[in-house]
C-alpha cells in the first residue's frame, strides 16, 4: 500500500472511528472533559506527524520521497459549548539533491538541498462534546507557511526564504488519559489538509512539474496538556422545580444511620410541598432563610423527632437505592439537592448509563449516605450522575476526595458546584 | 503551561518580517545576527554588554584566535546599521559587519590571470561545485592532433622529427587516440591548433605553471583528423576530408569518449559527418562543434559551415558561436540558424580587460614554424631542423593567444564533461541543460548570433532545487 493510500485509510479511520466510538459511551469513569470551572480550558500540546505533500512530484524528484515527518507544538482555548480556537507552529524538513529534469528523466546532481517548511497556523473548530472517552472534533483556519530552501554552494541570492498564506481543514479525535484537579492529559490523532497555493512553481523542479502547492495532508499524533479543566456533565433532563427558600440542611454525614433496608414493598414517598417562592439562580448565593414555620425542619437531635423534610428525601432516596430503585432514588436526591443544597458542592464520581454499573457503584458504597445519584441524559440515553457527599465549600469538597471509598475511586474525579448538576 | 506560555512569544517572533532561526542566516553581503566589535582594553565585560545595548545585543562573546568580540544582535537588524551605531559608542575601537566569504576555486597556474575566458563565465564558482570533473569522462579532441607524448616519427619527405608532450598537459590523463591523416597511432599536433583546443578542455591545472582548463581532471583522447601545412610539407599524399572526420567520430565513440570537440568545419555538407554525428548521439556521446568563422570572410561572408550546420538536427550536438570579452558576438563568428550556444572565442584585436594582452583565448600550445609554407616547400630540406621542426618550440607564450569559434567550442565540450561527471549522462539532456541555464546575451531570446546565450556553468551545474 502506498503512503498516500495508507494516510487516506488512517484519515478515514479517524473520522469514522471518532464519532462511532463517541456514539457508544462507555460505562467507565469519565475523563478527558474539557470544560473548566470558568467555562474555558487552556491547553497546550506537542505533536509529531507525517505529511504527504501536495507537490509530490517535485519533492519526489528532490528527495526521493513525497512524504516526511513533522514536529510542532501549539496552544488551544476550549470553550464550554465545544468551540475551540488554537494556534500552532510546526516544522517540516526535507533534504535531497538538486537535479535536472529532461523529458521526464531525472538527473540527480549530487548537490545537497534542504527545504524547511514552518507553518504557523490559527484554527477554530468544534469539539463534539460527549461523555465518551473518544471525543471527535473538526476545524479549519489559515496559516502562514514559512518556506526556506538552502543548498550546497548557494550564494545569498540563491537562498529562498519566504512566507505564504494558506488554509487548512482538520479533523480528529482525542482520548483522555489522566485528569487531576487542575491538569489533564490527553492524546489526539488528527488529520489536516492544507493548501498553500502559489508558493512554488515559479522555478526549480516545482516549475518543471507545474506544482505550486506547499501544503499537503498531515496525520498528526498529539500529546495534550489541559489546565484548569473540570468535568462537564450534561444538565439533567427533568424540569427544575421551584426552589423554596429554605435553610441548608445538615450535611449528609450528620444524618443518623438509615433504617435497615426495606426489601419490599418500597416505601412510598411522602407528599412534598411543591409551592414556593420563585426559583433562584443556581449560582447565586442563597439568601438567609425566611421559611414559613410549617416548612422549618425539626431538630435532628430531639428524642423521637419527626424526620426533617429534607432528610426524609435523603432517607427515602437511600431506601430506594437499597432496593435497586435507581430512578426513584435519583429523583429524591435531585429534589433534595435542588431544594436544600443548590449552593453547596459535591464530588463527581462518574456518569453511568447501565443499570448494572450503577448498582455496582451502590454496592461499592456499602450503604454510605454520602452516595448520591442524579438523573442525567447522555445522547438521548437515561443515565445517572453519581456523586459523593455534600460540602459547604469547594475547598471542603476537594479535601474530602480522599474520603471516597476505594471501590468508588477512579481517575479524574473532581469537586464541582451542585448548582451545575441542577441546570 | 510552560509550553503554552513559551508558544506565544514563539509565534510572535516567527511573524516578524525577518524571522530569526537559531542558526544565523546568510543574507545580503554580511552575516546576520552578529557584528564584529573591538572594545578598548579597559572596558569590562559588563560594560561591553551595556554598550552593546544600543544595538539590542543579546550577548557578547570573545572568539578564539581573535582580538575582537562578537556582539550578537537580533537577526532582523541590519548588520551594517548595527555596526554603525556600535562604532559611535565610546569604548569601541571599531565595529564592523562580518562580510560573507565564499570558497572560490581559483587555479594557481602562472598565467591563469590572463584566462579571462574562464573567469568571465564564472568557472571559479563552477569549479567549487565540480573541480574539474573526473578521469572516467573521456573527451575526444578531433583536431590537428595534440602534443600528447614524447615520440620520434619519420615522415616520407622530411625524415625523422621529434615531438614532445606539452608541459602543461603532462598532468592530464590521456587515452589512446589515432591519427586519421597519417593512419598512425601517434596523433601528434603538427600545427598547434589541436593542442590549444585540448588545453581549453583539460589543460593541467593547479600545478603552478601554464594555464587552466575547463575540465582539468578529465581524460583526453587525441584524434587527428585535420591536415596541416606541415603534413603537406612532410609528404602527405591525400589531405584529409570529411571522411577522416567521420572516421574520427566513430573511433572516439567506440573508444569510450563521452564528449567530442570538433573545432573544425568546411563549406560543404557531407552525409558522412552527419551519419557519424547520429552515431555519436545514439551512443550517448555529446558533440560540440565550432559554428564557423565566416562572418567576415570576403569571399563568402557568413556562409554556413559543416558539420556545424547539422547541430540543430540532433539533441546532443551543439554549434558554438564565439564571444569577445564583453560577451558580444566576436566579429568573425558565423551567425546562422544553427547556432545554439555561445562561449568565449576571443578577439585579438582588442584588450577590453586592460591586461595589456590581446583578448584572445590563452592556452598552452606549440609555435609552428615561422616560415611560410612556400619557403618551406622550396627550402625546407635544406634548412636546419630547428627552423621547420614542428616540435614544441615554445609551449607557452602570452603573445600567441588564439581567437575563433574553434576556441569557443572546447569551452562547451569541457563543460559538457563536467556536466557528465556531475550526473547528466545523456547528450540530449546535456544540451537541454546548457540551453536551459544559458545567460541570454545579444538580442533577447534565442538568436542567430549567440543562440540561447552564453554558457552559464555554475547555474547549470547546480541544476534545480525545489523552488529555484
Amino acid at each position: 500500500m502506498t503512503w498516500n493510500a495508507t494516510l487516506a485509510a488512517m484519515s478515514l479511520g479517524i473520522l469514522l472511528a471518532g464519532p462511532a466510538t463517541a456514539a457508544s459511551p462507555t460505562e467507565e469513569q469519565t475523563s478527558g472533559f474539557t470544560e473548566s470551572e470558568g467555562g474555558v480550558e487552556v491547553r497546550g500540546w506537542v505533536h509529531g506527524g507525517l505529511i504527504s505533500l501536495a507537490s509530490s512530484q517535485s519533492f519526489e524528484a528532490l528527495s526521493g520521497s513525497s512524504s516526511g515527518t513533522k514536529f510542532g507544538a501549539g496552544g488551544q482555548l476550549n470553550f464550554a459549548n465545544g468551540v475551540f480556537i488554537q494556534g500552532g507552529i510546526e516544522r517540516f524538513r526535507k533534504s535531497g539533491t538538486r537535479a535536472f529534469l529532461f523529458n521526464g528523466e531525472l538527473f540527480p546532481l549530487g548537490i545537497s538541498d534542504t527545504v524547511t517548511v514552518t507553518p504557523i497556523t490559527f484554527s477554530g473548530g468544534y469539539r463534539f462534546m460527549s461523555e465518551a472517552r473518544v471525543v471527535p472534533y473538526v476545524g479549519g483556519g489559515i496559516g502562514s507557511y514559512g518556506f526556506r530552501e538552502v543548498s550546497e554552494f548557494a550564494e545569498a541570492e540563491d537562498i529562498v526564504d519566504d512566507r505564504f498564506v494558506g488554509f487548512q481543514l482538520l479533523g480528529g479525535a482525542e482520548i483522555g488519559l489522566w485528569r487531576g484537579n487542575w491538569l489533564s492529559i490527553s492524546t489526539a490523532a488528527e488529520v489536516e489538509y492544507a493548501r498553500v497555493a502559489d508558493a512554488l512553481g515559479e522555478g526549480g523542479l516545482s516549475a518543471e512539474f507545474l506544482e505550486d502547492d506547499l501544503g499537503g495532508t498531515t496525520f498528526r499524533f498529539k500529546l495534550q496538556f489541559g489546565f484548569g479543566g473540570k468535568e462537564k456533565l450534561p444538565p439533567p433532563e427533568i424540569p427544575a422545580p421551584a426552589a423554596p427558600r429554605r435553610a441548608p440542611v445538615p450535611m449528609p454525614q450528620e444524618v443518623p444511620p438509615p433504617p435497615p433496608p426495606v426489601r419490599e414493598p418500597p416505601v412510598p414517598a411522602p407528599a412534598l410541598p411543591e409551592a414556593g417562592p420563585p426559583p433562584l439562580a443556581p449560582e447565586e448565593p442563597q439568601p438567609p432563610p425566611r421559611q414559613p414555620p410549617a416548612m422549618q425542619p425539626p431538630p435532628v437531635t430531639a428524642p423521637a423527632p419527626p424526620v426533617p423534610l429534607g432528610e426524609e428525601l435523603l432517607l427515602l432516596g437511600h431506601q430506594k437505592l437499597s432496593i435497586g430503585d435507581h430512578s426513584g432514588a435519583a429523583a429524591d436526591f435531585h429534589r433534595y439537592l435542588q431544594r436544600y443544597a443548590g449552593n453547596k458542592y459535591t464530588l463527581a464520581l462518574g456518569l453511568f448509563c447501565d443499570a448494572a454499573n450503577v448498582q455496582r457503584q451502590v454496592a461499592n458504597a456499602a450503604g454510605a449516605r454520602e452516595l448520591l445519584l442524579v438523573p442525567m441524559t447522555s445522547r438521548g440515553q437515561s443515565c445517572y450522575g453519581v456523586y459523593w457527599g455534600i460540602f459547604d465549600t469547594l475547598r471542603d469538597a476537594r479535601a474530602n476526595l480522599a474520603s471516597i471509598p476505594m471501590g468508588l475511586r477512579a481517575p479524574g474525579q473532581t469537586a464541582l458546584p451542585i448548582s451545575r448538576l441542577l441546570r | 503551561l510552560a509550553l503554552i506560555l513559551a508558544g506565544v512569544p514563539l509565534i510572535e517572533s516567527q511573524s516578524q518580517p525577518a524571522p530569526g532561526p537559531r542558526i544565523a542566516p546568510l543574507a545580503g553581503d554580511y552575516v546576520r545576527g552578529r557584528i564584529v566589535v573591538r572594545f578598548v582594553p579597559s572596558v569590562s565585560e559588563d560594560s561591553m554588554m551595556r554598550l552593546a545595548g544600543v544595538v539590542s545585543a543579546t550577548g557578547v562573546t570573545h572568539p578564539s584566535y581573535a582580538d575582537f568580540n562578537y556582539v550578537e544582535i537580533p537577526p532582523a537588524l541590519d548588520p551594517v546599521e548595527a555596526a554603525r551605531r556600535m562604532s559611535e559608542q565610546a569604548g569601541v575601537v571599531y565595529a564592523l559587519p562580518d562580510p560573507i566569504v565564499y570558497p572560490l576555486r581559483q587555479p594557481n597556474d602562472e598565467f591563469y590571470r590572463f584566462q579571462w575566458h574562464f573567469q568571465r563565465i564564472g568557472m571559479e564558482q563552477a569549479w567549487d561545485i565540480n573541480p574539474g570533473g573526473g578521469r572516467d569522462v573521456v573527451v575526444a579532441v578531433l583536431d590537428t592532433g595534440v602534443a600528447f607524448t614524447d615520440v620520434r616519427l619519420r615522415y616520407p619527405r622530411v625524415g625523422v622529427y621529434e615531438f614532445e608532450r606539452a608541459p602543461d598537459l603532462r598532468g592530464t590523463p590521456m587515452v589512446a587516440g589515432f591519427d586519421f591523416v597519417w593512419n598512425s597511432e601517434f596523433p601528434v599536433d603538427t600545427d598547434g591548433h589541436g593542442t590549444h583546443v585540448a588545453g581549453t578542455v583539460a589543460q593541467t591545472t593547479d600545478n603552478g605553471s601554464g594555464g587552466a582548463g575547463m575540465a582539468y581532471n578529465t581524460t583526453l583522447m587525441p584524434v587527428k583528423v585535420l591536415t596541416t601545412d606541415f603534413d603537406l610539407f612532410a609528404g602527405l599524399r591525400f589531405p584529409s576530408g570529411a571522411s577522416a572526420v567521420s572516421r574520427g567520430i566513430r573511433f572516439a565513440v567506440e573508444g569510450g569518449a563521452k564528449v567530442i570537440n570538433m573545432s573544425l568545419g568546411g563549406p560543404a555538407p557531407s552525409n558522412l559527418m552527419r551519419d557519424a554525428l547520429q552515431f555519436a548521439v545514439d551512443n550517448g556521446v555529446f558533440v560540440a562543434i565550432a559554428a564557423g568563422n565566416s562572418a567576415q570572410d570576403p569571399e563568402c561572408p557568413n556562409c554556413p559551415e559543416w558539420p556545424a550546420s547539422y547541430a540543430s538536427e540532433f539533441d546532443g550536438v551543439m554549434a558554438v558561436a564565439a564571444l569577445d570579452f564583453d560577451f558580444e558576438r566576436a566579429p568573425y563568428s558565423t551567425f546562422q540558424d544553427y547556432v545554439e550556444i555561445a562561449a568565449p572565442g576571443g578577439d585579438v584585436t582588442e584588450d577590453r580587460n586592460g591586461d595589456r594582452l590581446p583578448d584572445g583565448v590563452l592556452q598552452e600550445t606549440l609555435v609552428y614554424a615561422t616560415l611560410s609554407r612556400r619557403v618551406q616547400e622550396l627550402f625546407g630540406p635544406f634548412l636546419p631542423a630547428e627552423v621547420t621542426n614542428p616540435r614544441i618550440f615554445t609551449l607557452f607564450q602570452p603573445d600567441i593567444e588564439f581567437q575563433g569559434t574553434s576556441m569557443a567550442s572546447p569551452h562547451v565540450a569541457g563543460f559538457a564533461a563536467l556536466l557528465y561527471d556531475q550526473g547528466i549522462t545523456s547528450p540530449a539532456a546535456i544540451e537541454a541543460a546548457i540551453k536551459r541555464f544559458a545567460s541570454d546575451v545579444g538580442p533577447a531570446g534565442r538568436d542567430v548570433f549567440t543562440g540561447y546565450g552564453v554558457l552559464n556553468p555554475r547555474e547549470t551545474l547546480r541544476g534545480l532545487g525545489l523552488a529555484r
